[in-house]
């Protein structure tokens, strides 16, 4: 959070309202502290002179994510647009939060001015719509392999990635069989292994650093 | 002719400045708003400098690379690799750097991938920031969220990160690092660091095996200095620390941060303790430091060090064993990687960082103690155009005739390699056709006992600043809100990453009390008995009785020990 707000009394009101607030979502079975649940996301249409030009809106993008409560910003200036997620002061979630009047005066502050009726306002999901998409991102593009052609590529890389799947599994019981080696090598450790343990052919248990085992 | 001072090239009129040749050009930020702002790379006698000027704040001078002659030879080899086919956060990066997530427009994929998995640590170094102080959160994921984090770094395509840092604060604080170290094993990391101090396993004897067990592959341990003065973090700890990992077969990667005027001394000192425990010592990577903060601008030219700086450094104290010729940037093993993938279809690291980033050497033990650079019987520049060539000749031929060009290609490596050279314990040729044929690393292992790698790493910070870097950086931080973030975004402007994104996802110091009853900040602190330190045996052997391979050790008086004082008494 940012330092000047720890201790005021509206923040720690705000705690203590929501001192009931579970972090913790459950996805598959799982649970993952996530700390926000609605927020809001804004899209205001801008004068570009405000914007002054891309290293400015860099800058003012930056100094917009200074504050905490402000998850997401960007500011695009061949668009002439800026979109923010923030956390509003009416969610329920024990983090900091700002209101939209407060983004406005920020943004006045440094020299945007913000027409009430050029901005977009909704609900967002974070979990559904920030959290889960940053974790499985769409692919947006296909590489090759070098000194290959698409073209090329189309005809064999599903057997790849097949390949790659098997190579996954078979060095994870590559590796479980080389733990048995090694416990077997530290009795005072792992206790006493009965059953003998050979190593494979060529290798001396124990592999070259940089490459794992 | 007198040598000009160090922090003259800080302290020339502009005007002058401006007339000295231009290298290149790039995009940085204003050190105090951070207005991007252009940054022109220059010559000034044999440094590197950047200038730019911020409207607001006016001119910032700060030394890029210390060798002029080195960084013309680092920066011909510099390409762009592939990036991430799924950035998790899609944006254009027409705001880098502070569109990261990683943006589509990024042109590295990972290649160490940094999980931090706590802020508590057990020392409290008055340079660090980073650490939980009393009453601040504990950022501190559960082993389901770092499994959620592990997974989301190895969907990357096309190629996933192999590599993972386990970091922190002090990541042996977690009483489950080697579930967390297994989980990532289980998740398909092949190499796994350990970055920590060690003190740890200087404590409780048989977690270096336990940790080896899970998976780790090696710890990657602060070393600023042999002597005292210049490693008060863990000088006394590790002749244990490298004796419980001797029991563990479980590699050392000694990790000093170079400070001009602090430990710029003892570079050639720590290859040389290296050289001594090359049977667990497996590299030393070198970090300039990256001044990130406030600090007095004469402070900051001081204490400025580049990598050509410390090759430099290193040249003087070793006497030319290892010389500044015998250094490569990254990019330049990128060609063997690229060779493999062409020959065999299968994706392999780009190592597409930009050159200014780090550099690399290999050096050889011999039997007969002489140290032998990879360079004196290797021509690596001539080995790796000739791999360039068979990939370039390679694309759009078919199976049996890339087979054939990689067969030509092999067979004339031999002629890169001095027989008469090379070490008498390594057949090099040999070793090198193992891996190109056969894709066989593990060959490598004989020769861990013999070979040490030298590396340099320079990070960023916000004088330094190069955004061209930054879009090629490799080394990235991965989050628990889906993030994945370059490491000199995430560490040069930790208010709207590192610690916005920590502060977030922080249990509150209540929540954790209670959770941990009897824990408080205080109990996680170490407090060294320095006495029993030094009188322990181990101490004596691995500081007392070293080999000096390199003509180093009368430059450096080692502090008298207490063991010395009851000799001399």
């Amino acid at each position: 959070m940012n330092k000047e707000d720890i201790n005021t009394n509206g923040f720690l009101n705000d705690l203590n309202n929501n001192e009931d607030f579970n972090e913790i979502i459950e996805i598959d079975g799982n649970q993952y502290r996530v700390p926000y649940r609605k927020v809001k996301e804004i899209t205001i249409n801008v004068d570009k002179k405000d914007l002054i030009d891309m290293p400015h809106s860099t800058r003012l993008q930056y100094r917009l994510l200074l504050n905490d409560a402000i998850l997401r910003a960007r500011v695009e200036f061949i668009k002439g647009k800026i979109t923010i997620v923030y956390n509003p002061t009416d969610a329920v979630n024990r983090k900091p939060k700002i209101s939209r009047d407060e983004i406005i005066k920020i943004l006045n502050e440094n020299g945007v001015k913000v027409e009430k009726d050029k901005i977009e306002e909704r609900d967002l999901d974070y979990v559904e719509e920030i959290y889960k998409k940053q974790f499985e991102p769409q692919q947006i593009r296909e590489s090759v392999p070098y000194g290959y052609t698409k073209e090329e590529w189309k005809k064999y890389k599903d057997a790849f990635w097949s390949k790659v799947d098997k190579n996954n599994k078979s060095k994870l019981e590559s590796f479980k069989e080389w733990q048995k080696y090694y416990e077997s090598q530290h009795p005072d450790i792992f206790g006493t292994i009965k059953e003998k343990i050979k190593l494979k052919k060529g290798s001396n248990g124990k592999g070259f650093w940089f490459h794992g085992i | 002719m007198e040598k000009e001072d160090i922090t003259a090239p800080y302290h020339r009129n502009i005007e002058e400045i401006e007339k000295m040749p231009i290298l290149d050009r790039t995009m940085t930020v204003c050190p105090e708003c951070k207005l991007v702002i252009e940054g022109i790379i220059y010559k000034d006698g044999e440094n590197v400098m950047i200038r730019k000027h911020c409207p607001e704040h006016g001119w910032f001078i700060e030394k890029y690379w210390e060798d002029y002659d080195m960084y013309m030879k680092m920066r011909s080899l510099n390409y762009f690799g592939r990036g991430i086919d799924n950035p998790n956060y899609a944006v254009t990066g027409e705001n880098c750097p502070f569109d990261c997530g990683l943006c589509d427009r990024h042109k590295s994929h990972t290649g160490l991938a940094n999980v931090v998995v706590t802020n508590r640590c057990h020392l409290s170094c008055w340079y660090c920031f980073f650490y939980a102080k009393e009453g601040e959160p504990v950022y501190e994921p559960t082993l389901t969220e770092l499994k959620h984090i592990f997974k989301n770094l190895r969907s990357q395509k096309p190629i996933p990160p192999n590599a993972i840092q386990i970091t922190g604060g002090e990541p042996l604080l977690r009483p489950d690092i080697e579930d967390i170290i297994y989980a990532a094993k289980e998740a398909g990391f092949d190499q796994i660091q350990l970055n920590t101090t060690g003190i740890v396993l200087s404590q409780k004897p048989g977690l270096a095996i336990r940790l080896r067990h899970a998976g780790t592959s090696t710890l990657y341990m602060s070393f600023d200095g042999v002597s005292k003065r210049a490693n008060p973090k863990n000088h006394w700890e590790i002749p244990i620390i490298l004796n419980e990992a001797r029991k563990a077969n479980l590699g050392i990667v000694l990790v000093p941060t170079v400070i001009r005027g602090i430990n710029d001394q003892e570079l050639g000192q720590i290859i040389n303790f290296a050289l001594n425990n090359i049977d667990i010592v497996r590299a030393v990577n070198f970090q300039p430091v990256s001044l990130v903060g406030r600090m007095p601008d004469r402070l900051r030219e001081k204490q400025r060090i580049t990598i050509p700086g410390a090759i430099k450094l290193i040249e003087e104290q070793t006497h030319g064993v290892i010389a500044k010729e015998d250094w490569f940037s990254v990019p330049y093993a990128g060609g063997i990687n690229k060779f493999i993938e062409a020959l065999s279809g299968e994706f392999k690291y780009d190592l597409s960082i930009h050159f200014a980033c780090g550099a690399g050497t290999y050096i050889f033990l011999d039997s007969d103690g002489k140290v032998i650079p990879i360079t004196r019987f290797v021509d690596v520049e001539g080995l790796l155009d000739s791999l360039q060539k068979a990939v370039n000749e390679m694309e759009g031929k078919n199976k049996i005739e890339r087979k054939i060009i990689a067969l030509r290609t092999l067979m004339g490596i031999k002629k890169f390699i001095d027989k008469n050279k090379q070490p008498k314990s390594v057949n090099f040729t040999k070793l090198l056709l193992s891996i190109f044929i056969k894709r066989d690393f593990a060959s490598m292992a004989a020769l861990q006992m013999k070979t040490l790698f030298l590396g340099m790493m320079h990070f960023q910070d916000e004088y330094t600043y190069d955004i061209h870097r930054v879009e090629k950086c490799d080394i990235h931080y991965a989050m628990p809100d889906g993030k994945v973030l370059p490491f000199c975004t995430f560490n040069v402007f930790p208010e709207v990453y590192r610690d916005k994104i920590q502060r977030a996802y922080s249990i509150p110091s209540k929540e954790w009390e209670a959770k941990h009853p009897g824990w408080t900040y205080a109990s996680d602190k170490y407090h060294r008995d320095v006495k029993s330190l030094e009188s322990n045996e181990l101490y004596k052997k691995t500081y007392l009785e070293m080999k000096d391979y390199l003509g180093v050790m009368n430059k450096v008086q080692m502090p008298q020990t207490i063991i010395e004082k009851e000799v001399e008494k």
